[in-house]
């Protein structure tokens, strides 16, 4: 019986995703940041703390707008075709999960070989961890198949040995591109088999 | 003596226990709230349909139908009381008890 409700639990969860709004506005978020991350190295040394400062402000700002746009899609296409839900806050062991190996991979950059402390490399394990876990959340498996697109180019940056800052723009690039496909092609088949009903 | 199996059927609650009341209350065990497009869809039930069945659950006590603002946005929502949630609990503890004697 706890296993039929636990299906359900996630099956609605699970709604939050179907419609590939959210991995639309998760992509465009990466692959903008993979577009600001490619103008850092022509920054000059002596502006560094535009970087410091500004990259981080640039990217909370870029979320924060994300998240608006991401609510109003939902208001106008999804809710009225079906159906709006406010979820239970509960706490999240995945999070948890995703910051223990962000710190992992912290360390590792420190104590292990340069080869394994590329930029690119492990953002690219961070990315994909953080999408297997999402989509064993919500038992969404095209997460799993971009997750390995990611990891795939981390690894091709890394052995095509691009320096760290162009690395990590490519690798967050081809997430956001990844992502951007595949929400597009959730919301087209959404559509399709949702259409507003007339009164 | 354990109680036959068909006593314990019997003694379960029989608003839950009819498949599209069941169906919206464990739609609305699992989430904060839905609205009645979610609800009709998810359960596959008309309008109508939904309407009798949410007014009957609303009744006992066991939903209820607010009329909320999220920011400028009106919804109209369905919760479960915490009175449908213990009743749902109980539902579930006897429906797990009477399968496992039925499987066991």
């Amino acid at each position: 019986m706890n296993d039929h409700i636990q299906e359900l639990r996630k099956k609605t969860q699970r709604y939050f995703y179907d419609d590939g709004v959210v991995e639309l506005g998760t992509g465009t978020v990466f692959a903008l940041t993979g577009l600001v991350y490619l103008v850092v190295p022509l920054i000059p040394r002596h502006l560094g703390w535009v970087i410091g400062i500004g990259l981080p402000v640039l990217i909370l700002l870029a979320t924060f707008g994300t998240r608006r746009i991401i609510s109003a899609l939902k208001e106008r296409v999804v809710y009225p075709r079906t159906g709006y839900i406010r979820y239970k806050v509960e706490p999240s062991r995945s999070r948890w999960l995703v910051i223990a190996g962000g710190l992992a991979l912290a360390v590792l950059g420190f104590i292990l070989p340069e080869e394994f402390a590329k930029v690119g490399l492990a953002i690219s394990v961070l990315l994909a961890l953080i999408l297997v876990v999402m989509g064993a959340r919500v038992s969404l498996n095209r997460l799993y198949v971009i997750a390995g697109i990611v990891l795939l180019a981390g690894l091709g940056i890394t052995v095509a040995g691009v320096e760290e800052w162009r690395g990590a723009a490519l690798v967050l690039i081809v997430a956001g591109l990844g992502l951007i496909a595949s929400g597009i092609n959730a919301l087209v088949a959404y559509l399709r088999d949702n259409p507003i009903e007339k009164e | 003596m354990d109680e036959p199996i068909g006593v314990m059927l019997a003694n379960v609650d029989k608003l839950i226990h009819e498949p599209a009341r069941l169906a919206i209350l464990a739609i609305l065990y699992v989430t904060d709230g839905a609205d009645f497009l979610y609800l009709g869809k998810h359960a596959g039930l008309t309008k109508g349909n939904l309407s009798s069945h949410l007014a009957k659950l609303e009744d006992a006590n066991y939903i209820v139908i607010e009329k909320t603002f999220e920011g400028k946005i009106p919804r109209t929502l369905c919760r479960m009381t915490e009175a449908g949630r213990t009743a749902f609990d109980a539902y579930l503890s006897q429906m797990k008890g009477a399968l496992n004697l039925l499987t066991a």
